[in-house]
């Protein structure tokens, strides 16, 4: 590492798994997980000699998320296999009430893949990689008051999906009353 | 309606992720203190976030680092996976290309044709040049010539 720069095998060494977690926790599946990874880390290669030293893992987050934008923008445009993103909210099924008090990380990570791209990046930035609204708000281009409220309403959404609903109501019914500024 | 009564739900994902200042952080903290709706919400947003930080870190698989590390694979074998999507995007638009064509083909064979209706220009032309033979104008001669047959 010379002046605070790391190199790219560096990266790759120390912070490759971060960046799998990140690229794995927003694709919902390994396939995908790999490819987010890989072409990350080209854009990390290429990227490197403007790197300002700082927040290493927060560069990373947002190259990372960067790269997942851009496809799901490209496959929509040529919606050529599944995604994970599908626009309507698919929520899985909820698991039955005596499962419900602890989330298996495989229910929440499925309910995560389900969510609705808008939200799911938010909430993967924001609990997944640890970054801060700002920073969140940075990499999105969006206003922090648009990423709080949907982290928030990201996290309502998970809740319902992971609680069974006694009365049998739709569970993808957005909880009332967290229309943000989103 | 009070500036409490209007702070948005959405403050307590912000009150639980430290994102709020001191003055709307006890903005909430009041709320709580009066709402058992609230305090309900937020014990849930923080079981929520509790098992998303929970999630364990995942591994790539082995070869994955050492296709990255070992260098020029890595672009590779992205782009190739992504061609093979593109390829059998267009084999599926030539497909649907196909299909559309044959369905205009035989609809156009399955529309009825209405009876053929054709000009009999052969009889038009010579009874015309009949009648210029018998008045020598010119004009009706010069017509009649102009059409191959008539004046056979």
């Amino acid at each position: 590492m010379a002046d605070g720069i790391p190199t790219w095998e560096e990266v790759a060494r120390d912070h490759g798994r971060f960046l799998y977690t990140v690229a794995y926790r927003l694709a919902g599946n390994e396939q995908d997980a790999q490819d987010l990874a890989q072409e990350a880390l080209i854009r990390v290669r290429k990227g490197l000699e403007r790197y300002e030293p700082g927040s290493l893992e927060g560069w990373l987050a947002r190259i990372v998320t960067n790269v997942f934008l851009d496809e799901m923008r490209r496959r929509k445009r040529r919606p050529t296999s599944a995604l994970p993103d599908d626009p309507d909210w698919v929520v899985p099924p909820a698991p039955a009430a005596d499962e419900a008090s602890h989330e298996l990380p495989e229910d929440l990570q499925a309910a995560l893949a389900a969510l609705p791209e808008e939200f799911r990046v938010p909430v993967v930035l924001c609990d997944v990689a640890d970054q801060s609204y700002e920073q969140i708000a940075d990499s999105l281009d969006i206003p922090v008051g648009t990423v709080r409220s949907r982290i928030h309403r990201g996290r309502r959404l998970l809740r319902g999906a992971l609680t069974p609903d006694p009365d049998g109501a739709d569970p993808d019914t957005p909880p009332t009353g967290l229309e943000g500024a989103a | 309606m009070t500036e409490r009564e209007a702070m948005h739900e959405d403050a307590l994902s912000a009150y639980l992720d430290g994102e709020l200042d001191d003055a709307a952080r006890a903005d909430v903290e009041a709320r709580l203190e009066t709402s058992p709706e609230w305090r309900a919400i937020l014990e849930e947003l923080r079981e929520t976030r509790d098992a998303l930080r929970a999630l364990p870190a995942v591994d790539p698989p082995p070869e994955l680092w050492s296709r990255i590390l070992g260098g020029d694979d890595v672009v590779d074998l992205a782009a190739a996976r992504r061609e093979r999507r593109d390829r059998r995007s267009i084999w599926k638009m030539v497909a649907a290309a196909a299909a559309a064509a044959i369905v205009i083909v035989v609809g156009v064979a399955a529309v009825p044709q209405p009876d053929k209706v054709e000009p009999a220009v052969a009889t038009y032309a010579d009874a015309h040049a009949a009648r210029s033979s018998l008045s020598n104008d010119a004009v009706s001669s010069l017509a009649s010539v102009g059409i191959p047959g008539s004046t056979r």
